[in-house]
């Protein structure tokens, strides 16, 4: 009852006129931003966070809400039309997205992306309403055990996006394993693979690779074999709105990434990838159209982009409950509670009630407003398309140096760009999948850190990785998704083939 | 006739060999969790190793490799080498100027270059274009507070 | 309400064009919104304010390696500028052995150090563990049985267990030292039972004590803190001192004017309400410490780390 009252005090004072406004703000810029490769949410409420010195703090956490949900949303326009995600969570979202873009239904991939976002928005947002403090509790019960049993499972998103050869699809797996490895080993302080160079200390940033490879590969590719007089498709060609087969095939992925998303978001190690790399996979198991994966289907865009969003409401959870921030953007968000000399955590709700309730009614807030926003626009951006390609792929590689050159201003990452956009191109050309190279670079070293921190626990005892109910349960799993699958194959070709020669390996 | 590229199984050889010599240089175990530093780069180094043999022996049976799909593509997949070393040029542009010429006009260059291997042949409206649009991203960013550095770094600004 | 609009667009964009005479040249060698980010950012906001230096700053973050990248940048390019300052910390003074850095700090010029985070041991709310004497007889009785969580190994938090380690008679080399990236994932891990103890800033494990989350057996600082229900490690009989300080250097081969200059707006800043309004907002400590004092502090802290981390075996 105390959420009620408390909710709807929140909702009298993020309906007031002057804060819609600022809610539209924040929605407004976190779009415009989020649309731009490299510069995410965490950039932008950090760039943003000065403002906090002019304007008060209900006022900037509900502009905040808005470049957040914003900002998350926004990447995914990229991904659709022009095949250039700008942040990770929005990489299985330019899988299908761009091919349904190609087909002149870039619309409906938007729709379907905007409609996502809302409804795991909303989900979240009730989420963070009523069940938070339960949630939170998930981040004491997780072990990194655990931990990495959940990232096993998502190394498994990697087979639905292999490709058509195995041998290549590991071969670009590997290659973002190894990328994964550059930079000092937190556990025992070496470098590895940094080669000398101070740059690289850190690792490889991710976001340098991933637009690399999709933007600089993509541009130096269709470069290579632009015909000038190739009749252009109509972008537009499939309407600008969803079909209601669209809608029925819509619907249940937007739920499945909702409640993917969220409490993986809530974990203090979770972050937006897992959730996307795992809805993709789902629905791609669950989907009556099997055969449009890869060719454009909409539920492969409908559920990573409600588990991305939904992943990112689930980051207020530990934040507003526990005051822990689990994510760069939590961090600055933190920051800006302290700017205004607030402390998140349980004391919170209690201290500044008001505050805490306004910034939860302004989620609903900001949600709806982008969904206002955006829905109209769709057809809009889709004809961004109607750019010449001459000025529509300089822009990109532009918006890709703000997005590089901005973020450190490090020579050795235009030098990467470079390098990692040819590798882009060769790919292309080779028929090498791209996006096992990312899910490589951001999985493994992840699950590298869990797997040895349950080592190191357990003093080297490997049997802690099923010495959970949680890790017992997704190892097993993740052992019977691989062996099931071949022990079949297997079966199959020998009844066929009784030399057991299988070129699909 | 088809297409042997058996040096793309020889560069993922090639690095595999090199996470592996640097991996052996570094502890393979730890003394609490056994796994050391050293343990994944070895596997993975191992791993590409292995991945490349396989590709070399599929390329030897004459596996073919299709190229990916993407937008304005030619039908017949014709491959315009000048039009690759403009767009390539332009993304190997920043490494050389963005730090002694600035943001400014290191993107203007590039979106000449990107625009001219488009097949755009009106280079000085492009030029016009480039600066303008360079110059607008410049000051918004800069703006907001990304830090793209000076206009012009070489006269101190 | 729209003129609110207006006056902070306009406000920032002020900001990003002071072209006023000859703003300061300031480095944070860390992410925005980081640690070095606020100490860089934030006396400059106290000295606008009252008045000392009102000629603008441009800041550059730069991070990596533990502040070294940023360091190296800053001496590379600011040599003799005697408007060039940069923010760094004690992080800074182990990452610099860490990495091997080429460029160290012998190679800039002190100015002040500013603030303090105490730091904290803690261990799960029904952990057997009472205090520190149940803590080192753990160790002693099984060193890799009693898993450690904390910041990046050799950092601050690692350093604190390593002195421990020492001071107890044990091979610091030995420790069951798990690295946390951020203090959410270590306060969680130690609540959850994964940890046997863990080690952070009062500031980042203070919350989840008063929550009965985490129990804090000690203070890294010499005396009490206040609002804290724990010993230090001195007092519990462990002479171990360990802060999570924080400073300012200035530009190498600074003209001892410059140096005077610096170190005389500081000290007025930090005598100002606006400087004591930063620190309570932050929940920083003041550990005001100026010109050839701090020089000395830094010293001291050189050898220390150094001696420490060669013990623990991270630096050879």
């Amino acid at each position: 009852m105390d959420s009620i009252t408390g909710l709807m005090n929140g909702f009298s004072v993020a309906l007031q006129p002057q804060n819609l406004m600022w809610a539209f703000v924040g929605t407004f810029m976190g779009t415009a931003i989020g649309v731009l490769p490299g510069i995410g949410p965490a950039l932008t409420i950090a760039l943003l966070l000065p403002v906090t010195v002019y304007i008060e703090p209900t006022a900037a956490f509900i502009m905040f809400a808005g470049i957040f949900y914003g900002a998350m949303y926004g990447g995914s326009t990229t991904s659709i039309l022009l095949n250039t995600p700008g942040e990770s969570g929005a990489m299985m979202t330019a899988l299908e997205g761009n091919k349904m873009a190609r087909q002149g239904r870039g619309a409906a991939a938007l729709c379907t992306a905007a409609l996502g976002s809302f409804v795991a928005g909303t989900i979240g947002t009730l989420g963070i309403t009523f069940l938070a403090p339960p949630i939170a509790e998930l981040a004491f019960i997780f072990r990194p055990q655990d931990y990495f049993g959940l990232m096993l499972l998502a190394f498994l998103s990697v087979s639905v996006v292999m490709g058509t050869s195995k041998v290549r699809g590991f071969i670009s797996l590997f290659l973002g394993l190894s990328l994964g490895l550059v930079g000092i080993d937190k556990a025992s302080g070496l470098q590895r693979l940094t080669f000398g160079v101070p740059d690289l200390m850190d690792g490889v940033e991710m976001t340098v690779v991933l637009v690399s490879l999709f933007a600089i590969g993509e541009t130096l590719y269709v470069a290579s074999r632009f015909g000038l007089h190739k009749p252009n498709l109509n972008p537009l060609a499939g309407g600008i709105w969803m079909t209601k087969q669209d809608w029925k095939r819509s619907w249940k992925p937007w739920l499945r990434g909702t409640f993917l998303g969220f409490p993986i978001g809530a974990l203090p190690a979770g972050g937006a990838e897992i959730p996307t790399f795992l809805s993709y996979t789902i629905e791609r198991k669950l989907t009556k159209h099997p055969e449009e994966f890869g060719q454009g289907a909409i539920e492969g865009v409908a559920g990573p982009e409600a588990a991305n969003n939904a992943a990112a409401a689930g980051v207020l959870v530990p934040l507003l409950t526990l005051g822990l921030p689990t994510s760069a953007t939590a961090a600055i968000l933190l920051a800006a509670f302290q700017n205004y000399g607030l402390q998140p955590g349980p004391m919170l709700f209690i201290n500044s009630g008001d505050l805490v309730w306004g910034l939860i009614a302004s989620l609903y807030v900001g949600n709806l407003m982008l969904l206002i926003l955006n829905l109209p626009l769709a057809g809009l951006w889709v004809r961004l398309l109607f750019i010449p390609r001459p000025y529509l792929y300089a822009g990109i590689l532009i918006f890709s140096l703000v997005g590089i050159w901005g973020v450190s201003n490090s020579w050795v990452d235009l030098a990467m760009m470079f390098g990692v956009g040819l590798l882009g191109y060769m790919m292309r050309v080779y028929d090498f999948p791209i996006a096992p190279v990312l899910i490589g670079l951001i999985l493994g070293p992840m699950a590298e850190v869990q797997m040895r921190r349950a080592l190191a626990v357990g003093q080297g005892d490997p049997l802690i990785f099923v010495s959970t109910p949680l890790s017992a349960v997704l190892v097993a799993v993740s052992v019977l998704i691989v062996v099931v699958p071949a022990a079949l194959h297997w079966r199959r070709t020998r009844k066929i083939d009784p030399t057991g020669e299988s070129s699909s390996i | 006739m088809t297409e042997r590229p058996y040096w793309i199984a020889a560069g993922t050889m090639g690095w595999g060999a090199i996470v592996l010599i640097k991996a052996a240089e570094l502890p393979q175990f730890d003394q609490h969790a056994y796994v050391g530093p050293g343990f994944l780069p070895s596997a993975i180094g191992a791993g590409l190793v292995l991945l490349g043999l396989m590709l070399a022996l599929q390329i030897r049976r004459g596996v073919s490799f299709e190229e990916q799909g993407a937008e304005d593509v030619n039908d017949d997949h014709s491959v315009s080498w000048k039009a690759l070393g403009l767009a390539a040029a332009a993304c190997a542009l920043p490494m050389l100027t963005m730090k002694p010429l600035g943001f400014v006009i290191t993107c203007a260059g590039c979106f000449v270059l990107i625009a001219a291997a488009f097949k755009s042949r009106r280079w000085a409206l492009d030029l016009l274009l480039g600066l303008g649009f360079s110059l607008l991203c410049w000051w918004l960013f800069r703006k907001l507070g990304v830090q793209l550095g000076g206009i012009l770094p070489l006269m101190g600004k | 309400m729209i003129r609110t609009v207006f006056a902070t667009t306009l406000a920032l964009s002020l900001s990003g064009f002071a072209a006023l005479a000859d703003p300061a040249v300031v480095m944070a060698p860390g992410g925005a919104g980081g640690g070095y980010d606020a100490m860089a950012r934030l006396p400059f906001d106290a000295m606008a304010k009252e008045g000392i230096f009102s000629d603008g700053a441009t800041f550059t973050n730069k991070g990596g390696a533990g502040g070294t990248i940023g360091l190296a940048e800053f001496v590379g390019a600011n040599r003799g500028n005697d408007n060039a300052v940069m923010s760094m910390g004690v992080i800074m003074v182990g990452g610099i052995l860490l990495n091997s850095s080429p460029v160290t700090l012998d190679d800039v010029t002190p100015l002040v150090r500013l603030t303090n985070d105490t730091g904290v041991v803690a261990v799960a709310t029904d952990s057997p563990i009472q205090n520190v004497a149940d803590l080192v007889a753990a160790m002693k009785a099984d060193l890799g049985a009693v898993s450690i969580g904390g910041g990046s190994a050799g950092g601050v938090d690692h350093i604190v267990m390593a002195l421990i380690a020492k001071e107890s008679g044990l091979d610091a080399a030995k420790l069951n030292y798990i690295p946390f990236d951020s203090g959410a994932e270590t306060v969680t891990a130690l609540g959850g039972g994964t940890l046997t103890v863990a080690v952070s800033g009062v500031s980042e494990f203070k919350s989840m004590a008063e929550a009965g989350r985490i129990r804090i057996i000690a203070v890294t600082s010499e005396g009490r803190v206040e609002g804290i229900d724990a010993p230090s490690l001195t007092e519990a009989g462990i002479p171990v001192v360990v802060g999570n300080w924080r400073g300012i250097v200035g530009a190498p081969d600074m003209t001892p004017e410059g140096r005077a200059m610096w170190l005389d707006r500081f000290a007025k800043m930090h005598d100002s309400a606006a400087w004591k309004e930063i620190l309570a907002k932050q929940g920083w400590e003041d550990a005001y410490l100026a010109g050839d004092d701090f020089v000395a502090f830094l010293n001291d802290e050189k050898t220390r780390i150094g001696a420490i981390l060669k013990d623990a075996g991270l630096v050879k």
